[in-house]
Parts: structure tokens; sequence; C-alpha cells
């Protein structure tokens, strides 16, 4: 018994510490920045070799980036993609939830869908984008109905695995014991849908963004895809790199700083869901 | 003995006799059809609604569409365009992916070193290739290409990464105790466990690679199934677009359903395990 309360009140706080610069150290020595290093030398030389405006030098790109960051007109951009996003993104989610429910708990529904969702899953999102511009202009409608073609398969895929995997013993065992319809949901279905519902938000969120850019491509006054097209249209190779690498680095912070964490935290009880994930 | 078998052979011709039909039926009772024929109603509904010409062509004139461009062999003749640019641009993903893959896979140095370029290459949309590299190389081949390869070797890479990590290193240790060859080593226990791995690989990195030629043609090419949709977007002809995307969505679904995902069922059929996860 003293030995557990030694364990419990000294070790561990040393080992935390250690853990720390263990951390910081793996982190700090790992080779990714030596990759980094290595990219940019090469990519520099080259660029100072090539003297073409097709070539900017890491220092440019940079440059524009910050400067880009700066006058806040990437806020801007980003909150007007980030709209659109959120409201495509959301009705996808409610869609591909229905469809998957239906999908996994009736075989009716399964063989209903399945080819509608193939066929969605495999035509690419520049074939939404270039439909929905043409039917809706630059409305807001484009970039919505885009997303929610482009994303809610992947919603119904990952929805519908969960609900194939719900153990039907432990709702069969609530109904003989009679447990009350609400507690069912909340206490068995929703925790064991749970991680499966988070890989569809990570997967379709993935879709969402990317589809997003591609119709404010093709036709958009706002938002960071308008200024990727605008960069192409001026030949400003540091324009592209720029706003890609920025709002790739937003949308890189969304996924593994919320989304993946979330999923991992969810998913803790249960180590088959975890390692699919 | 002999006659068990020849019963049991002759049992299973009239099973398969019968799969067949079962088989048969079942794609014709399948509730899939349902659901087309009513989007195909849906479409045409609203296609005469809104006067039938124009923005929203019906199924029917879609079908006409797409019928033309085959019969007159355009078609081919664009595919086989978009065939050659997507083959190179694949094979030099594949090699690149391979060795990234591999090398990542079996040293931990080297998975610090293309951890972060992986993940970066995995989230940013093909859209940029696309634009980069026809801003950078023009309308020649080199486009195409090199956004292929700059798009799809993440995807094999962190398959074939995945692969090596999950060989068996007990029978790897094994063949060495037992001073086993080093090729049969490779052909009889590296191979055969790494080719779900690899075969995963081909899949997910070709149906990246297609989606990223279509669009390189896009912004850049004077041939190829993504001008022609370009072409036809630039002429307001919904049809077109329709028409031709579905035809190459086609030739791509009957690619990966038809030929991709039964060889890797095939060889992933001796471990339940993997056979699962690549479903």
């Amino acid at each position: 018994m003293t030995a557990t309360t030694i364990n419990s009140s000294q070790i561990p706080s040393s080992t935390r510490g250690r853990k720390l610069v263990l951390f910081l150290k793996q982190f700090f020595l790992s080779p990714r920045w030596l990759f980094l290093i290595v990219v940019l030398t090469l990519w520099n030389s080259y660029a100072i070799f090539r003297q073409s405006r097709l070539m900017p030098t890491p220092l440019k790109v940079g440059m524009s980036m910050w400067k880009i960051l700066e006058s806040g007109v990437f806020f801007e951009q980003l909150a007007a993609s980030m709209v659109r996003i959120l409201i495509g993104f959301s009705l996808a989610m409610l869609i591909g939830t229905i469809i998957g429910i239906l999908m996994g708990s009736r075989k009716t529904w399964d063989q209903f869908f399945s080819a509608i969702v193939i066929l969605c899953l495999a035509l690419p999102g520049l074939i939404y984008a270039l439909v929905c511009v043409m039917f809706f202009g630059i409305s807001i409608l484009a970039p919505v109905t885009a997303i929610i073609a482009g994303s809610f398969p992947f919603v119904v895929v990952n929805v519908r695995e969960g609900v194939k995997a719900l153990d039907k013993d432990l709702i069969d065992m609530s109904n003989s014991y009679k447990i009350g319809r609400g507690k069912v949901v909340r206490q068995v279905i929703l925790p064991s849908l749970l991680p499966f519902v988070l890989a569809a938000v990570r997967n379709s969120f993935a879709i969402a963004w990317k589809i997003c850019t591609l119709v404010e491509v093709f036709g958009a006054v706002r938002g960071v895809g308008y200024m990727i097209k605008n960069s192409f249209d001026q030949y400003a190779v540091h324009g592209i790199i720029a706003w890609a690498l920025l709002f790739g680095g937003v949308m890189l912070i969304i996924e593994y700083g919320f989304l993946v964490p979330a999923e991992r935290h969810l998913a803790r009880w249960r180590p088959q869901v975890k390692q699919v994930i | 003995m002999s006659v068990a078998l020849s019963v049991s052979t002759n049992q299973s011709s009239t099973t398969v006799g019968k799969r067949v039909a079962k088989y048969l039926k079942g794609l014709v009772n399948h509730k899939g059809w349902l659901a087309i024929v009513l989007v195909l109603i849906f479409w045409q509904t609203i296609s005469l609604l809104l006067g039938g010409h124009g923005l929203v062509p019906s199924p029917i004139r879609t079908a006409a569409v797409m019928w033309d461009v085959l019969v007159s062999g355009e078609f081919f003749v664009q595919l086989g365009d978009s065939m050659a640019r997507l083959l190179i641009g694949f094979t030099l993903a594949m090699t690149m992916g391979l060795i990234v893959g591999v090398m990542s896979g079996s040293r931990w140095f080297w998975n610090e070193f293309f951890k972060d370029v992986i993940v970066l290459g995995l989230s940013l949309p093909g859209l940029v290739y696309a634009l980069l590299s026809v801003v950078i190389f023009g309308t020649n081949l080199m486009a195409p290409v090199m956004a292929i390869l700059f798009a799809s070797y993440p995807f094999i890479a962190v398959n074939i990464r995945e692969g090596v990590k999950a060989m068996d290193k007990d029978i790897l240790d094994m063949t060495q105790a037992y001073k086993v060859g080093k090729w049969k080593v490779i052909k009889n226990v590296i191979m055969p466990s790494l080719l779900p791995h690899f075969l995963a690989a081909i899949r997910t990195g070709f149906t990246i690679a297609w989606k990223v030629s279509v669009l390189t043609e896009v912004f850049g090419a004077t041939s190829g199934i993504g001008y022609m949709i370009r072409f036809n977007f630039q002429m307001f002809a919904v049809r077109g677009i329709l028409a031709w995307s579905l035809l190459f969505g086609f030739v791509m679904l009957v690619i990966e359903y038809g030929i991709l995902v039964p060889a890797e069922r095939r060889f992933a059929r001796w471990r339940p395990n993997i056979s699962e996860v690549v479903k």
C-alpha cells in the first residue's frame, strides 16, 4: 500500500519532466528538419540558377506569404471560403448520416443507394465544380451543392460501417431488460457510433475544402480558390504557392489539431476501432 | 475416393450454374436500378420543367451526345491521349512512392525524414499541383506527368510504408537463422506479404492520378478528356461536360472495380485481416 503511494506521488512527476525533455529532444533532433533544409537549399539554388519569374526563390514565396498574412487579406478570403465550406459540409454530414443509417440498418436501402454512392465516390470533384458553377453561377449555391455532392458519399460509407458494427447483443439485452429508448440511444448506440462519425467528419471535411477551392477557381469573386486562380492568371507562381501553403496549413491544423485528437479520444475505449482509423 | 471426387465435381458444376443464375437474378432484382431509374426520372422532369435545353439537358440528350462521341471514335482518341499521360505519370509516381515507402518503412531515420512531406502531400489539393505544373511547364507532356507524380506518390508511399512495417519480423529472423538465400526470402516471404499493400497502393494512387490528370488537362492541354471537358465548359454545354465525364468515369470505374479490386481480393485471400482492411 505504501509502495503505491510512493509510486503515485514521486515517480510520475520526474518521469513527466524526463518525458518532456525527451520529447523536445526528439522533436528538435528529428531528421524532418534535415529534409526541410535539403529541400529549401535545392529549391533556392535551382531558382537562382534559373533566374525566372516562373521559379521564385523560397524567400520570395515566404515574403508573399507574410504580405498576405500581414495585410489581413488572407483572413478575409479564408472567412469567405470557410462560410461556404461549413454550410456545404454540415448539409453533407446531415444527408450522409441519414443515408448511412438507412444503408447500415436495412438491406433494401443498402442496395438502393449503393450504385449512386459508388458513382458519386468515383466522379472527380472537378465535375461537380464545373456543373454547379454553370447551374448556379457565382451564388453560394454553387460551392454548397458541389460540396454536398462530393463529400456526402464519404460520410455515407463511414456511417454505414458504424451502424453495421453496432453490437446487436447489447441492443437485444437492453431490449429484454426494458431499458428506455432514449437511454439506449444515449448510452449504447451513440458511443459506439461516435468514432465512425468522427472518421466521417475528417474524411468528408478533407474533400469539402478541396472541392470548395475548385469551385472558387471556376466561379467566385472571393475566397482562397479565387485568389489562387488570380495568381494563376498573372503567372505568379509565388502567389499560387503562398496561398496554397497557407490554406493547406490551416486545414492541416484543423485536421491534425482537432479532428484526429478528437477521434483518438473518443475511440480510446475501442482498441479495434482505433486501429482501423 | 475417385467416385466421391467425381460426384463432388459434378455437384460443383451444377452449383456453378445455379450460382450464376442466382447472381444474375440478384443483379436484376438489385434495388440499385430503382435508384438509378428514379434519378433519371427526376432529372428528366427538371429538364422538362426548365425548357429541356441549355443548362439542364435531358438524360436522353446527354446519352445522345455520349453515343455520338463514342461512335465517331473521338472518345477513344482523347482517351488514348489522356491514358498515355496518365500511365507515364503514374509509373513515375509508383517508382518514387515505392522508393520513399520502402525507405521510410524500414528505417527510423527515413521515416522521420519523409514524414512531413508525405502529410503535406496527402493534404494539398490536386488543383495546386495542376496549376503549378501548367504555369511552370506549359502545355507540353511534362505538366500532367509532374502533377500526377507529385499528387499521387504520397498515397503510394503511405501504403508501401505500412506494408513494410507490417512485415513479419519473426519469419525474416527465422530465414536468416536457417540461412535461406536472399532471393528466396524476397520471393517467398517479402513479396507475398507486401503484395496486398502494393495493390492497395496502386488502387489509391491510380484514383488520385486520373483525377489530377483530368484537372491538368483542363488548365493546360490541347487534347485529352480534360481538354474536352474544358471546351464544353467554355461553350456552356452541360450535356458535353456530363457526357465526357460520365464516360471517362465509367472507364475508370471499370479499371478500378473490374481489375484492381479483384486483384487485391485475390492476393489478400490468404490474409483475412488484410482483406478486411482493403475491402
